[in-house]
């Protein structure tokens, strides 16, 4: 997908290293931790689940992190936690980068052309879209939804999040529309969805990486937020907002039912922002 | 040089100050040790009790007000013509004396002289008759006025066509006479409920939005913003002489359990209930708050509603099925302490549980043959059969109710029933439940409004609490012969018939299944050792009217907690160098 050049920048970048590698582990743990631990997140412990004191069990050599507050398996449950987690932030993130590149695009390349009312009409809604507060706008979307599934939570945070996508590639596209080859292939008598398929869609494809890659790392947080409002994904399906919502009001006897999920949000999205970061760097070419 | 090294000096030392201010006031026990001691000495008066709600309170009317938190601040306020003692055996209050008549129909109620309202007036008999009518008033939004609906006159009354209410006949400045059109068993604990103290002049005769609350109580309103605070302060010129002990209290609104917590670590919460699982563990485990605070007896009933209208429940062996795959132990051990185990309708607290006492009880195996009566057989070792559809499962948006249906949830899954949980908002919750055949089944919870069985069947279980919308009766669930024997156990005037009534009521609930029981819920409550005269009262929730501070040793203790950091600190200070580091960031501005 990167080019030699960029590839290159992208590897001689600590942070975007470091980022990439948070991001692998972050896939192992999802797709391989379930099956080390052999344990069912959502089945209750009770033999084995509480200490002498009453209260949740910490390490064992059955539950290697403990168990949470209803005596299930902490590590099987942050591990498919990540699999919710990564699933609806990549999926939303496609489905926002597919609606907001298809908006820019078309937008972008009727814009002062015949089709200038299309560009007008697009913009004004992206404009409407980007008045409202985002993380509002996805709670009361989420809340009329009401029963929530992880399709419905994926297609809410993927189609309130697309506006800037939409706007920052309209921008690239009035861009590119212009240059020499874009012309020629319009005298040669492309058609528009050719060219903006072929020619153009190709171009706006760097910052296209970019906005997603930083967009999983939002689509992360937008999730936990929903789950931790207890808005989100419904019981009992693991997810690390509704962990960490559930973990607070046992922080002073077992912090680790609210630090672990934490740590998670806080590694994947960190994760995912450096790469970003990184690839925004290596894309550039103003670094060589 | 010289100069970065002093700022890494100031820095560590900023480190080290901080290190030991926060951690000056901890202990092995993970929660800070009590405030002061408890000295055995005489009441005292002076002092201002602060505590907190996790609610809000939304009226302090006693006409409207009947929620969990209204409930405490009203026991200040207004006073009752009978209440409870400490023991939870009635006794008149502002009644001198109550008789009853032998065909338990009449309640003639003698009132003491010279009780003066908050307001400056004499109570008299005709208060207490203005205060009734303002209630049962067809005007006014009171949330039970069937409760009173056997006084003679009430319908006439209520619905507009008498002007007084017949039944409640002043005859003599000090006495007050009830005539009930049939008898109730349980009218004496209804006029227990601070629905119906006598009220203030001002209040006038019928509802009004802006009426200050005012009453008989021991305490006067003086502050109250929704969400933020409730303030009182003492009567001075209350009817008990010497009483209350307390200037003040301040009893903090929508405070999160956590923050009480610390704010009751730090003293400027003296008394608090509503700790969360995690804290309540640790200062029952700690060894410096060993034998003090107390559990307040749990009036509530939790389990599972099963609509009777809607499949699968419609389907008598589904819901047996139901009853006997819950382990309500399991579900009780999430919390322990707190939660306990419920077998039966009616709380231990109203009637004691008993060996052969009937209730549900929790039978893998026969909850399988039930499955199988119902035509879902169910095999565990291969996983098939079982009922084919998932069934919607309506829990409401706290802590518990989410927790419990998830462990339902599982047990369930044992025998081949699969529940979808659907969380919700409270209102929600009651729009839901309460519609027709739009639930198959959910949480659901009962807390007594008064301490009788008669309350745990009538408003929840019985065919005339069923309704289109809003019914309290969620399982919809209507058995002609427990309707039969409710009315005849409120007619009837002998407690032990009355007893063996419910007993049935309880085996006809058991077998017909119309709810799971699965829990109760009890609070741990802990107040400071310079608190005293404080004990939960059996029936009254956070009744403090009684409470007394040991002033001088709160003010004591107080100030030796806030030496605790210093101390510390000058701890720190005298060892060497960390002590001239600190010395020097604590001078350095």
């Amino acid at each position: 997908m990167l080019d030699p050049r960029a590839a290159r920048r992208f590897k001689k970048n600590r942070g975007a290293v470091v980022g990439l590698f948070l991001v692998i582990l972050l896939v192992l743990f999802a797709l391989f931790a379930p099956a080390l631990t052999g344990q069912d997140p959502n089945l209750s412990d009770f033999a084995h689940g509480q200490n002498a004191l009453g209260q949740p069990a910490g390490v064992s050599s059955l539950h290697w992190m403990g168990v949470d507050q209803l005596y299930r398996d902490l590590l099987s449950r942050l591990a498919y936690g990540a699999r919710v987690s990564l699933l609806i932030a990549f999926f939303a993130t496609g489905l926002s980068i597919g609606v907001g590149a298809l908006v820019g695009l078309v937008s972008g390349y009727a814009e002062s052309t015949r089709g200038q009312g299309v560009d007008t009409a697009l913009m004004r809604f992206v404009d409407v879209g980007l008045s409202f507060p985002y993380l509002l706008l996805v709670m009361a979307i989420g809340a009329a939804v009401g029963r929530t599934t992880i399709v419905t939570i994926l297609m809410v945070l993927g189609l309130t999040s697309w506006f800037g996508t939409a706007r920052i590639i309209r921008s690239k596209t009035i861009q590119v529309r212009s240059l020499d080859f874009i012309v020629a292939s319009r005298a040669l008598g492309q058609s528009t969805w050719r060219i903006l398929a072929r020619h153009i869609l190709p171009n706006v494809a760097g910052p296209l990486i970019v906005i997603a890659s930083a967009s999983v790392a939002q689509m992360i947080i937008a999730e936990s937020v929903l789950s931790y409002l207890q808005v989100g994904l419904p019981p009992p399906t693991p997810s690390w907002g509704s962990m960490l919502q559930e973990g607070q009001h046992y922080l002073t006897i077992a912090p680790r039912l609210a630090v672990a999920p934490g740590f998670m949000i806080f590694l994947s999205v960190i994760g995912f922002n450096l790469v970003g970061e990184g690839l925004r760097d290596a894309l550039d070419p103003h670094e060589d | 040089m010289r100069s970065i090294r002093t700022r890494t000096e100031r820095a560590l030392g900023v480190l080290a100050a901080v290190v030991a201010l926060a951690t000056s006031g901890c202990s092995k026990d993970g929660v800070r040790p009590p405030i002061g001691h408890a000295r055995d000495i005489p009441p005292q008066h002076g002092g201002v009790l602060h505590t907190a709600f996790f609610v809000d309170v939304r009226s302090l009317d006693s006409a409207t007000a009947f929620d969990t938190g209204s409930a405490a601040i009203e026991l200040l306020i207004y006073d009752t013509l009978v209440s409870y003692d400490q023991k939870g055996h009635m006794k008149p209050l502002l009644a001198e004396s109550v008789d009853v008549s032998p065909d338990g129909r009449h309640y003639t109620f003698t009132l003491r002289r010279g009780v003066v309202m908050q307001d400056g007036n004499e109570l008299q008999a005709s208060d207490v008759k203005r205060s009734l009518e303002r209630v049962l008033d067809s005007g006014t939004p009171c949330p039970v006025p069937s409760f009173y609906d056997r006084i003679a006159g009430y319908k006439a009354f209520h619905n507009g066509k008498a002007k007084h209410l017949a039944g409640v006949r002043v005859t003599g400045d000090y006495t007050v006479v009830i005539d009930l059109a049939e008898p109730d068993a349980t009218f004496m604990q209804k006029m227990a409920l601070p629905i119906t103290a006598p009220v203030c002049r001002t209040a006038g005769r019928k509802y009004n939005r802006e009426f200050s609350p005012c009453g008989a109580g021991a305490y006067k309103l003086v502050r109250f913003e929704h969400g933020q605070v409730i303030e009182l302060e003492r009567n001075q010129g209350y009817w008990q002489k010497g009483k209350p002990y307390l200037d003040r209290i301040v009893w903090y609104l929508s405070m999160q359990s956590y923050t009480q917590r610390f704010k009751f670590e730090d003293g400027q919460i003296d008394y608090m209930r509503e700790f969360n699982e995690a804290d309540s563990m640790l200062y029952r485990s700690a060894k410096s708050w060993r034998g003090m605070g107390a559990w307040e007896p749990s009036m509530l009933t939790a389990g599972v509603f099963l609509n009777c209208q809607m499949a699968p429940f419609d389907n008598l062996h589904m819901r047996r099925a139901v009853t006997f795959a819950i382990n309500r132990k399991q579900i009780a051990s999430v919390r322990p302490g707190h939660v306990r185990p419920q077998y039966k309708v009616v709380p231990n607290a109203i009637i004691p549980e008993s060996p052969g006492y009937p209730g549900q009880r929790y039978d893998y195996q026969r909850a399988l043959e039930e499955m199988r009566l119902a035509g879902y057989p169910y095999d565990p070792k291969t996983g098939k059969g079982g009922y084919p559809h998932t069934i919607g499962y309506l829990a409401v948006l706290d802590a518990f109710s989410s927790q419990s249906a998830q462990i339902v949830q599982q047990q369930l899954a044992r025998i081949g029933i699969h529940i979808e949980i659907q969380v919700v908002g409270y209102p929600t919750y009651l729009a839901k439940a309460g519609r027709k055949h739009t639930v198959q089944m959910g949480v659901v919870g009962w807390n007594a409004d008064y301490p009788d069985a008669s309350d745990f069947f009538e408003p929840i279980l019985s065919t005339s609490a069923i309704q289109p919308e809003n019914s309290q009766n969620a399982a919809f669930f209507s058995n002609k012969e427990l309707d039969a024997l409710l009315v005849k156990a409120r007619d009837s005037q002998d407690q032990a018939a009355r007893l063996g009534m419910y007993r049935h009521a309880e085996q006809i609930v058991a077998d017909q299944a119309p709810w799971a029981t699965t829990h109760s819920y009890r609070y741990f409550e802990l107040w400071q050792p310079y608190v005293h005269g404080y004990r939960p009262n059996p029936i009254l929730q956070q009744d403090v009217r009684n409470m007394w501070f040991d002033t001088a040793e709160r003010k004591r203790a107080l100030a030796d907690n806030c030496l605790g950091p210093i101390r510390a600190l000058s701890r720190l200070c005298r060892r060497g160098r960390a002590g001239s580091t600190i010395a020097l960031a604590l001078g350095s501005r």
